[in-house]
């Protein structure tokens, strides 16, 4: 009987004990690891880089070091910046083709690419457009003349761009065309970033510019990072969170930047072939493997429109995305539909 | 072998560490939102997001009007011309921002613990 | 006689002590959080107290924190378990008068050992590495109380064995003097 009860004393004890034991191991984080985060202003948007490390990495060098490499990418990719490469680009239009840095290269090479798979909606030489329009002044103004459009129009065509693999040059055949590779080189140095930061063995953390963001890795507590996507109209409000694990997602929207006219609303994203915002959708939302594909299949599906968008979405190998129409209407794709949750 | 002091014992050190745990994790929860306010990269300041407060910030070309009101917060006023940051209206959630390009400023919620969602993309 | 024996009974346990406390600093197992650790020389100053009493039990716990000091010679180290060290002797010595009148058993001494190890160690620590005293009294504490109840138990259990052990040896009954009607029960 005695053996019995201090069996049964034990039983106790051992079930009190993991109890407590599972309290603890709730109550602390998984990993002793560190968050180390900072945001800054740069490249026209707001930079955040959050990661989380042990102690064996330093995180607050490793975060400024990141942010050195914004600046040295932006100083090289920005067209407001004199002497970036495609400063020199634009300013050697029509005259001659200027050497750059294999990084600007290898961009063009991408955007042209998705110039291609977006049947020209996705368009780098749209600049003269966007002179026009006057977006990225940030001042408000009257919508050009139609025929001013139509002035402009021939000058955007990314087709003409002559790319020189040998000599790493860029050349651009008349001299009114520009590049501009905004909607494209914000994806570009967010992957550059974050394949820095993983090369440093960062496992969990994100890259966020102004909304492009690429997930390194998961949460700490090893679930994916919740991406909410913000209500393109009732702004305070998500409209949808994505779960995202080492990917990247992006959205545009046509409220980013615009202005109103005479009670209508003129946004920055431009339709290549009539030189108009584009008009069929509200917002589009791209998960990729990386940042760059979704920065720039986000601007060309939201020039296509949902029919074609989709398309191209569901063509892509890897590619998920959301659509919202101008009646609200969410349209996802397919391997979407069942990670997506519709707020 | 064990009598009842024994438990008693036991009991009480279990209770006393696991009440200080519940209560710091209801402490967290509850005031850990702030409002953190940057200029031109720079630390402004932090602010209980349950106090009720408008700031005058000074940016770079000027004025930031920051209202914080129930738990809520809006830039009512900015010296910029696109007005975004106006526009984007009220922010609660933690990790939400309202930035102000032109005048460099930005409001950002934060919160000390784990969040439903951790980034917004828009 | 008796005092010789016990002598060198208590250089045994001393040994033994410090053997284990250089061995565990040595793996360097923490368990979820900076400053738990399993204790494990707490079982030779427990099973030190159950057989000579609380006198010996504390001599014992100091001399090992000394001798591993002069090994590892870490005065950071030395100080954190110096503290715990007398501390948790301290409330086992005032525990085991209510062990000897029955009221707990050896698993509980230990357990109170172990709290008051942990407890002293993290406001040792606080002194020296300056964490904030909040965050040491919410965060660290109440974990470091919890750690303890295992922690406490798995140790009880070693030196109540042990105790069971070599009470069985009769020099070290016989050098233990009055205190040893425990093992006929």
């Amino acid at each position: 009987m005695a053996r019995r009860k201090i069996f049964f004393e034990i039983f106790i004890a051992i079930i009190i004990l993991s109890i407590i034991g599972v309290a603890v191991y709730n109550y602390i984080d998984r990993d002793n690891l560190e968050r180390y985060s900072r945001t800054e202003l740069i490249l026209d948007t707001i930079f955040e880089v959050t990661i989380f490390v042990d102690e064996e990495i330093e995180g607050d060098p490793l975060v400024r070091e990141a942010f050195d490499k914004v600046r040295a990418l932006e100083k090289v990719m920005s067209r407001f910046v004199t002497n970036s490469d495609v400063d020199k680009i634009n300013q050697q239009a029509g005259k001659e083709p200027v050497e750059v840095d294999p990084r600007t290269f290898y961009v063009i090479e991408k955007s042209l690419y998705f110039g291609e798979a977006s049947q020209g909606k996705f368009d780098v030489t749209i600049a003269p457009l966007l002179n026009l329009w006057g977006f990225g002044t940030g001042e408000e103004r009257e919508p050009p003349e139609g025929e001013e459009i139509e002035e402009v129009l021939p000058l955007v065509d990314y087709q003409e761009i002559e790319l020189d693999e040998e000599n790493m040059s860029v050349f651009l055949p008349r001299e009114e065309m520009a590049l501009d590779l905004g909607g494209i080189a914000k994806g570009y140095i967010v992957d550059e970033i974050a394949e820095f930061l993983e090369g440093e063995g960062v496992e969990h953390g994100t890259v966020n510019a102004g909304g492009d963001i690429r997930a390194l890795g998961t949460r700490l507590d090893g679930n994916p990072w919740r991406i909410g996507i913000t209500h393109p109209r009732d702004r305070e409000n998500i409209i949808a969170v994505i779960p995202v694990t080492q990917e990247a997602i992006v959205t545009s929207g046509d409220y980013e930047r615009y202005f109103n006219h005479e009670g209508e609303r003129y946004h920055h994203i431009l339709d290549p072939d009539t030189g108009q915002p584009a008009g069929e959708v509200l917002s589009v939302t791209v998960v990729a493997p990386d940042c760059i594909t979704a920065d720039s299949l986000s601007t060309a599906v939201f020039v296509l429109g949902v029919e074609e968008g989709m398309a191209l979405l569901e063509s892509m190998s890897q590619v998920e995305g959301m659509i919202v129409d101008l009646q609200e209407e969410k349209h996802v794709t397919r391997g979407l539909k069942d990670l997506i949750e519709i707020r | 072998m064990f009598s009842r002091y024994d438990f008693l014992i036991w009991i009480s050190i279990a209770i006393l560490a696991l009440g200080v745990m519940f209560f710091n994790q209801q402490m967290s929860a509850y005031s850990g939102e702030e409002v953190q306010v940057s200029v031109n990269n720079e630390k402004y300041g932090v602010f209980p997001l349950q106090e009720d407060n408008v700031l005058e910030v000074e940016g770079v070309n000027g004025i930031t009007r920051v209202e914080i009101s129930d738990g809520r917060v809006r830039v009512t006023h900015s010296a910029c011309p696109d007005k975004i940051c106006i526009y984007t209206s009220w922010i609660h959630r933690p990790n939400q921002t309202i930035v102000c390009l032109p005048n460099r400023v930005v409001v950002k919620i934060t919160s000390e613990s784990q969040q439903d969602i951790d980034l917004y993309t828009n | 006689m008796h005092k010789t024996t016990k002598l060198v009974y208590l250089a045994l346990l001393v040994t033994f002590a410090v053997v284990i406390h250089t061995i565990e600093s040595a793996l360097g197992i923490t368990l979820l959080v900076p400053g738990a650790k399993l204790g494990l020389a707490n079982i030779i100053t427990l099973l030190t107290i159950l057989l000579y009493g609380f006198k010996s039990g504390m001599v014992v716990a100091v001399m090992r924190c000394f001798i591993s000091f002069l090994i590892v010679g870490n005065p950071f180290t030395f100080s954190l378990s110096l503290s715990g060290a007398v501390f948790s002797t301290l409330i086992m010595g005032l525990a085991f008068i209510f062990y000897k009148k029955g009221f707990i058993n050896v698993l509980t001494i230990s357990i109170l050992g172990a709290a008051a190890h942990n407890t002293a160690q993290v406001i040792v620590a606080s002194f020296v590495v300056q964490i904030p005293y909040y965050t040491l009294l919410s965060f660290y504490l109440p974990v470091l109380l919890l750690i303890a109840l295992p922690t406490g138990v798995f140790t009880g259990l070693a030196a109540m064995y042990l105790h069971r052990l070599v009470g069985k040896n009769m020099a070290i009954s016989r050098s233990m003097g009055g205190v040893k009607k425990e093992f006929t029960k």
